[in-house]
């Protein structure tokens, strides 16, 4: 028996189900919707392709990274990215800000441990208190106003974590305890211990990942764990899609999210990674270790499938200390030795672009 | 039908039931694929006067499908990998019971991986096209086609389930 029984079971399964008739009516309110969020997501990015910072218009059209509910779906219509035009949350001085592509900076009185990251209603961060909070955002540029911040979880957390989408929410409670949920719900849809000494690494939907001492690796998706083979100690693990890409002292490893198996046999030797939006893309950059080596200093986005890697051009700045996705197509870099550097790059345009200069250890990217 | 002439209306009226069809293999669920075809269809209504070859509506149409529907799963926290999933008493299939249990078990993968699959097998796309459709290379779809056949093997192993180009 080949894949034919697939084929010809999926076929016999679809001529097996009868269409409902269009609700028209419920159509015809999508179609409204869809009309509204695309024209709030086309004026903000025209504003900002014109160096004023749009905010909540391409977030909320955007997610976190990876997209969110209300993302474009398909380039087919849609010209090409011609640079960076996202708008970027940062720490910036111990409150939140935003970074808007001329490098305005909008800033928040909200004070910040951390800044998790974009979501389509706003940014989720870590307070000085160990507080989740959502901070709205709206308007653009020097228009940019924060909300009311609201405290998701309204107890302290151990750690926090947002997926990619933007949509759930993973956080370790006081007690050890995970809590996944979507994100703004006040009920988890998944709750599990984290023994003592073990810390998660990233969520991801109904899966997240964890390491220990003990046993390493650990990569969990409801009832299941699943240990991940590793030379080196995970430092990152990240997972979207397909995809868990892992930072280790030698570089990242990038495995099937599915059962933990290596795609690539080995590091690809990137001092500083992170995972694109669906576990499809990888971009790496050159660190201080590597360039204290004699490594020439680039920025990298690698097909996280194929191994393939092109080089993001534009990008002279120093050794890279940090790396952060802001949507589907931008990544944020955080460079500089006698300063903080904000550089984002397009990994649509292959170009990077400087976008602040903030005095030594004051900028903190997102967590991404 | 001259597709240059071809208006959004008549396009959805003509494709409304094959693409249920493939939003419910996407699914596995006649509500979730009915909200699925309906926001898949409602951006392609909105973009639909720049869409130069309405001849590739269908694939247009798809990859909103198929991009969509792992959000729509994040969004209710599903993909619990459960002994029965959820079937109304009135939505059984008149299938053939060894392609019922192995549609049970495709409805189990993962959402990129059962979208592979529907896009190879149901929609007969090749390798090329499906990777075009879902954004990914050609080696990721024999990727994910090569662990959806191990892991269907590994639960029907009667089947003896072999892969083929």
């Amino acid at each position: 028996m080949t894949t034919t029984e697939i084929r010809e079971a999926l076929h016999e399964v679809g001529d097996a189900v009868a269409a409902p008739a269009v609700d028209r009516l419920a159509f015809q309110a999508r179609v409204r919707a869809e009309r509204r969020r695309r024209t709030a997501s086309r004026a903000v990015a025209g504003v900002a392709a014109a160096a004023v910072a749009g905010v909540v218009g391409t977030w909320a059209a955007t997610g976190l990274v990876g997209g969110g509910p209300g993302a474009d779906v398909t380039g087919a219509a849609d010209a090409p990215v011609a640079g960076p035009v996202a708008p970027v949350p940062v720490a910036l001085d111990g409150r939140l800000a935003v970074v808007a592509p001329d490098g305005a900076v909008a800033r928040s009185e909200v004070r910040v441990e951390e800044v998790l990251g974009a979501t389509g209603s706003g940014v989720v961060v870590v307070d000085r208190d160990s507080h989740v909070r959502l901070v709205p955002v709206s308007g653009s540029g020097t228009g940019t106003a924060f909300g009311r911040a609201r405290d998701l979880v309204g107890t302290p957390v151990q750690d926090v974590h947002v997926d990619r989408s933007g949509l759930v929410l993973g956080y370790v409670d006081l007690d050890g305890t995970l809590h996944l949920r979507e994100l703004g719900s006040d009920d988890d849809f998944l709750t599990g211990p984290v023994p003592a000494g073990d810390r998660v690494m990233s969520v991801d939907g109904n899966r997240w990942t964890t390491v220990s001492a003990a046993e390493g690796l650990v990569l969990h998706e409801g009832e299941t764990s699943t240990m991940v083979g590793l030379e080196f100690p995970a430092d990152a693990a990240e997972l979207d899609g397909q995809t868990l890409a892992v930072g280790t002292s030698d570089g990242v490893e990038v495995f099937e999210a599915s059962d933990g198996t290596p795609r690539f046999g080995g590091s690809l030797g990137a001092e500083v990674s992170a995972l694109g939006a669906g576990g499809t893309l990888v971009v790496t950059a050159t660190g201080q270790e590597q360039s204290d080596r004699g490594m020439s200093v680039g920025v990298w986005v690698l097909d996280a499938f194929t191994g393939t890697q092109e080089p993001l051009h534009g990008y002279d700045g120093g050794p890279v200390r940090d790396l952060a996705w802001v949507d589907d197509d931008e990544v944020a870099l955080l460079a500089g030795a006698g300063s903080d550097e904000l550089w984002v790059c397009s990994t649509t345009a292959g170009r990077c672009e400087q976008r602040l200069t903030a005095a030594v250890g004051t900028l903190g990217l997102p967590r991404s | 039908m001259p597709t240059e002439e071809l208006r959004f209306e008549e396009f959805m009226a003509a494709r409304w039931q094959p693409l249920f069809r493939t939003a419910y293999l996407l699914t596995g669920d006649r509500h979730d694929a009915e909200d699925l075809l309906q926001t898949a269809l409602a951006r392609t209504c909105v973009r639909w006067d720049s869409i130069r070859d309405k001849g590739a509506a269908d694939s247009y149409v798809r990859q909103a499908m198929v991009h969509e529907a792992p959000r729509g799963w994040r969004r209710r926290g599903r993909e619990v990998v459960a002994e029965h999933l959820p079937e109304a008493a009135d939505d059984r299939l008149a299938v053939r019971a060894d392609h019922l249990v192995l549609w049970q078990e495709v409805r189990r993968l993962p959402p990129r991986m059962r979208a592979v699959l529907v896009l190879r097998f149901f929609e007969d796309l090749s390798v090329a096209q499906t990777a075009h459709e879902l954004g990914l290379s050609e080696g990721a779809v024999k990727s994910q086609t090569h662990h959806a056949v191990r892991r269907l093997r590994a639960a029907l192993p009667d089947l003896e389930l072999e892969e083929t180009s």
